[in-house]
């Protein structure tokens, strides 16, 4: 399989997509974007003033793509309660804050659970009458994301909402956060933690993630070993993480901890 | 009226946003989230466009948006969701890859793992060179060496077991 091969065979593959929206929108789209710009490097006073009165009034530049952005109605006190009802009661403005519906109200409320990690929040909360959980961090475009735990839903996974957080923060980010090189993330895809941010010396030293996965991870120079095993729920939890002296170790390591068959190498 | 920046960006994007959409397509698999990444980059693009349009990297500008903000959201927990925020939407559904469009090629790229699959993309797809790929994702020449050594690895076999 040439470069050429694989280029072409790629163009073939990928094909053009349903119909694309008119550039006008986009246009629409990026003037949004700038007069959020605008508004965001403008004084703390008005910064204020302006996001709470485009909140009041309808999630001001909370649309769609595609809406236009030709002066259109006050949005009606209606459509601000189904915007709240989206969001499930609560959002970031646009200063990274959290803002609540009026209808929500927070139990508890815990900053910077993720270490690494300022935005994320952990909350306990009531919304229209339903208690539930999140953990919430601003992501990199502007929208956010949570891990929820509603009544009803995976009713055994927590006993409280002390274990929820411990449990929600391990798996914030690509499923393993740790202390270390801060950068070193792990990732679940498809079942089995994938490595990302940094060079996988080793691959998983246990077969088929059946009991665990040992890593060696090297990144800026620092060498871990990383040690995951599986929890019930497809959930991994942080088993192990040690500075790896050499490449060499990883196996006794592993061995030692009883994971690998005596006299079974590491891949 | 439109502005000289309204003016350049809608040609701009009249003649690239089938393009970019694409590229996003090959690194997220999904039409309705390719659509929402390229609508987050083009609108960041339209803010710096006075810089970029100068300096004639408004493709390197999206395509790196495509690449690390989708990378963020893909770092998420197998029981994470993604709520609309300030500068998304209300999540479209996502529409099965039509049967014509499926291909045992792209359903292996979709197959790596993300940052595999970027290198794909980037490297061998749209051509850039290992410094600038690495340069792309943040990650250094040897990585995407790596990367790309297994993923083409991956790849190769499943050409070869299509074509057997």
């Amino acid at each position: 399989m040439t470069g050429m091969d694989l280029r072409e065979e790629l163009e073939g593959a990928i094909g053009d997509g349903p119909p694309l929206p008119a550039p006008e929108v986009r246009l629409a789209a990026g003037r949004a974007a700038l007069r959020r710009r605008r508004a965001g490097v403008g004084a703390g006073a008005v910064v204020l003033v302006v996001t709470l009165a485009s909140f009041t009034l309808g999630m001001g530049d909370v649309r769609s793509p595609g809406v236009t952005d030709s002066p259109s109605a006050p949005p009606t006190v209606g459509a601000v309660a189904e915007e709240w009802r989206k969001a499930g009661g609560f959002r970031f403005d646009l200063g990274g804050n959290l803002q609540f519906s009026p209808d929500a109200v927070v139990h508890e409320r815990r900053d910077g659970v993720v270490p690494g990690v300022p935005s994320s929040i952990a909350l306990d909360l009531t919304f229209l009458g339903e208690r539930s959980w999140h953990l919430v961090r601003r992501g990199g475009s502007g929208n956010w994301v949570d891990i929820v735990r509603a009544p009803g839903e995976e009713p055994a996974m927590y006993r409280d909402f002390g274990e929820f957080v411990a449990k929600a923060t391990f798996s914030l980010e690509q499923g393993v956060r740790f202390s270390g090189p801060e950068h070193i993330t792990l990732e679940t895809v498809g079942g089995a933690p994938q490595v990302a941010g940094a060079e996988v010396a080793t691959g998983p030293v246990l077969r088929e993630g059946r009991r665990g996965f040992g890593f060696e991870v090297e990144s800026g120079g620092e060498r871990v070993f990383v040690l995951l095993r599986p929890e019930p729920g497809d959930d991994w939890r942080l088993e192990r993480i040690q500075a790896a002296p050499s490449r060499a170790d990883l196996a006794s390591w592993v061995r030692g901890l009883g994971w690998l068959p005596t006299g079974e190498e590491a891949p | 009226m439109s502005s000289a920046r309204d003016t350049e960006f809608t040609a701009y994007v009249a003649a690239r946003q089938g393009h970019l959409r694409r590229v996003a397509y090959a690194v997220v698999g999904d039409w309705a989230l390719a659509e929402d990444v390229l609508q987050t980059a083009l609108a960041k693009l339209y803010v710096a466009w006075p810089r970029l349009h100068r300096d004639g990297r408004e493709d390197a500008y999206v395509r790196q948006i495509i690449v690390r903000c989708h990378l963020d959201e893909r770092r998420r927990g197998w029981f994470r969701r993604e709520r609309p925020g300030l500068d998304g939407h209300d999540g479209p559904g996502r529409a099965p890859l039509p049967l014509e469009e499926s291909s045992a090629l792209f359903d292996a790229l979709q197959e790596l793992p993300p940052m595999q699959r970027r290198v794909v993309v980037l490297r061998h797809w749209l051509g850039l060179s290992v410094e600038e790929t690495a340069a792309d994702l943040q990650i250094s020449t040897g990585t995407v060496k790596s990367y790309s050594h297994r993923a083409l690895d991956r790849l190769r076999t499943t050409m070869v077991d299509r074509d057997a």
